[in-house]
């Protein structure tokens, strides 16, 4: 795929409002934007189940998932004076929620405000705020006039615009549509062998992959994600984890399991023959969903290769799209080698 | 122009403290009409909208342009800038916060990052950063230490005519006087009354002390001065403090340096004219507006001080209300007619 094509691409994935649980929006415009030889349906979790035929019918079943929900906000309580109180969907950190513009599932935005600076004493300057102190202010003066545009359990998402910034893109959400976009451009190639994509639901809260992979019983799984990339001022060599533009990160250890080794060493290779940049991640602290795809039902092999990104989880991710090209490109080789391992 | 869309031009163009000019450029624009416009030696934009007249009222109305932001200090091997604060600005607040920085040859834009130290601290200045997805060697050849950084906050409608963006602080001021002083004109030629001397000051580098309002109103040196600046509007964790609240109108100031008699006027004309209206009491000898330094001009300048509540001051998602705004302009078009008939 294009360069350019690629970033329009993905930055109408990442405008897509998909909250944990809510992920309609981001499900019904990878559906529309399948090839023709895809038969694609919804399970019970929210997964998008897309079946797509190869050349062969491949010796190891082959599963590819990349989760489409992102982290979010959900609406706990609505104030007397139309305030709207709110807690996490997903690991989001505090610290990047406040003063931050949100949009609701209704489509009206509103604002998380705080104590402003001047009224602050030094403690409060310095300690971090908890969500149960903050708020999303929609300008509305009541709670009847708030219940229009908002009910308890409505999601919110961040809305910060895609911006392209030098070389890369700072957008919400690129954990995961980085690695939806992976796999949606994987669909459309003429491939070697059939494979059964998942656009699973619910990832940032703990997942709807495992009920996927014990329908499917896959061989083998590729899970496609984001890494949270450390490649930044006052962090040692040693703690990075990954850089922006280095190329697809290969992960081994991951929170909740390990990739299969000969997997693992068979993508290294591949990356190696094919000049197709690369590198290891092993200290990823997050919980993917290969964490429970590979132990539905009797389990399966799973490998876990990432797209890097730098601050995941707050409203300006940034992701360099080279790295993108280079997860792609490795995908359609990985499904040709271990249809048949 | 409308003061949805007026406040929206003004808001959306940067001007942190210092480099003020392509706010000034925006405001030159909706000022054409009102009378000539100049600079200061601090870059300040002074519209003479009616001439002084020997012996007689000159009613300064100032609102600062500038906002706060960030300046570039240090560029790092690895391409992120480091960088320091213009004016206060919230460390709980930027992390994560889309920017644009503004070099000679044009905006590049950036996003603010910071190490996610778990140590359950708000990240001080000094331990940001600015990344703008450049290497060094790109980022050298664009960027210039002192380059100004300016936070990205969409301008966004809410509900019951309240707007939320940056720089409403004090952009929202800017357009409460340029509307006052709009009318005040159009009344004035209307109604062909003998002229009073009428300038507007939209100052520099509030933010960063006030220089640019106490030198500009040297110049100009009026027989009164207005200053439009935002308050504090209520929320929830600031309840106690018996600030202002968004949609009650402007809020008067009352306060040791500030004129008695100003404050006192305008409550009257607003109770007249059946304008809402606020009053805020300003302890201690400072109002933390250019009210400050324009008292001290000179031989002294008789000041009040009308204020917009805003919320979330000094964040890119301050909200005001345009009912407030409208307000405040109309206040002083009606302490402007009153002030002419007790003069004459």
């Amino acid at each position: 795929m294009e360069q350019t094509k690629r970033l329009e691409m993905l930055r109408e994935l990442c405008e897509l409002d998909s909250v944990s649980s809510c992920e309609d929006k981001a499900a019904q415009w990878i559906q529309s934007h399948l090839p023709q030889d895809c038969r694609a349906y919804r399970d019970a979790r929210g997964n998008l189940i897309c079946e797509k035929k190869g050349r062969k019918t491949p010796k190891n079943k082959l599963m590819l998932t990349a989760h489409m929900d992102e982290v979010g906000f959900i609406i706990t309580y609505i104030e007397e004076s139309g305030l709207l109180r709110f807690e996490v969907m997903g690991d989001i950190d505090t610290r990047v929620v406040v003063a931050k513009p949100v949009r609701l599932e209704s489509g009206k935005e509103g604002v998380i405000g705080a104590k402003p600076i001047h009224l602050q004493t030094a403690e409060e300057r310095s300690v971090v705020l908890k969500f149960s102190e903050l708020y999303i202010d929609i300008g509305a003066k009541s709670r009847q006039e708030a219940e229009q545009f908002v009910s308890l359990g409505d999601v919110a998402s961040f809305c910060t615009a895609f911006t392209p910034i030098g070389t890369k893109v700072a957008a919400k959400a690129l954990d995961n549509r980085t690695g939806c976009l992976a796999l949606l451009e994987l669909l459309h190639e003429d491939l070697a062998y059939d494979l059964t994509a998942v656009f699973t639901a619910q990832e940032e809260i703990g997942g709807g992959a495992g009920n996927a992979a014990f329908a499917l019983k896959p061989d083998i799984a590729i899970v496609v994600g984001a890494s949270d990339a450390q490649d930044v001022p006052g962090v040692s060599a040693s703690k990075r984890r990954c850089a922006l533009g280095k190329g697809v990160v290969l992960t081994m250890k991951h929170r909740g399991g390990n990739s299969d080794r000969e997997l693992f060493d068979g993508t290294k290779k591949l990356c190696e023959e094919n000049k197709i940049p690369y590198q290891i991640n092993n200290q990823m602290t997050d919980r993917t969903d290969a964490a429970a795809i590979s132990k539905a039902g009797s389990g399966c092999r799973t490998m876990n290769i990432t797209i890097p990104v730098r601050y995941t989880h707050s409203p300006s991710s940034v992701c360099d799209p080279k790295d993108m090209e280079s997860a792609a490109q490795l995908l359609k080789i990985m499904v040709e080698q271990f249809g048949d391992r | 122009m409308e003061t949805v869309q007026m406040l929206k031009t003004l808001c959306q163009t940067g001007g942190v403290s210092g480099e003020e000019e392509r706010a000034l450029e925006a405001a030159e624009k909706i000022c054409a009409d009102l009378g000539r416009c100049s600079r200061t030696v601090h870059k300040s934009m002074v519209c003479e909208v009616m001439e002084a007249q020997s012996g007689g009222l000159h009613l300064l109305l100032n609102a600062h342009i500038d906002e706060i932001g960030l300046t570039v200090t240090h560029i790092e091997e690895s391409g992120f800038l480091r960088v320091a604060q213009v004016g206060g600005v919230d460390r709980r607040s930027v992390m994560g916060s889309p920017v644009v920085v503004h070099t000679k040859n044009g905006n590049l834009s950036g996003v603010v990052g910071s190490i996610q130290d778990g140590e359950n601290k708000n990240p001080t200045i000094d331990n940001i950063w600015v990344d703008v997805g450049m290497d060094a060697e790109e980022v050298k050849q664009k960027i210039e230490l002192g380059d100004k950084i300016s936070f990205v906050g969409a301008f966004r409608e809410l509900e019951n005519g309240m707007v939320s963006s940056k720089a409403l602080d004090d952009r929202s001021g800017c357009v409460a006087v340029i509307k006052a002083a709009q009318k005040i004109k159009a009344y004035w030629s209307e109604h062909q009354l003998s002229p009073i001397g009428l300038t507007v000051l939209l100052s520099s580098q509030e933010e960063t002390g006030g220089l640019g309002a106490a030198t500009a109103s040297f110049g100009i040196c009026p027989t009164e001065a207005i200053v439009v600046d935002v308050t504090f509007g209520t929320t929830p964790e600031i309840a106690d403090k018996h600030v202002s609240e968004l949609g009650k109108g402007p809020a008067i100031g009352m306060g040791a340096t500030l004129s008695r008699r100003m404050s006192k006027e305008l409550a009257t004309v607003a109770k007249e004219e059946k304008i809402p209206y606020q009053i805020e009491v300003m302890g201690g000898g400072h109002t933390g507006t250019d009210a400050d330094g324009i008292v001290e001009a000179g031989q002294g300048i008789e000041s009040c001080c009308i204020s917009i509540p805003e919320r979330y001051m000094h964040t890119p998602i301050e909200v005001v209300s345009t009912e407030d705004v409208d307000a405040v302009a109309e206040l002083i078009f009606a302490y402007a007619k009153h002030s002419a008939q007790v003069c004459r």
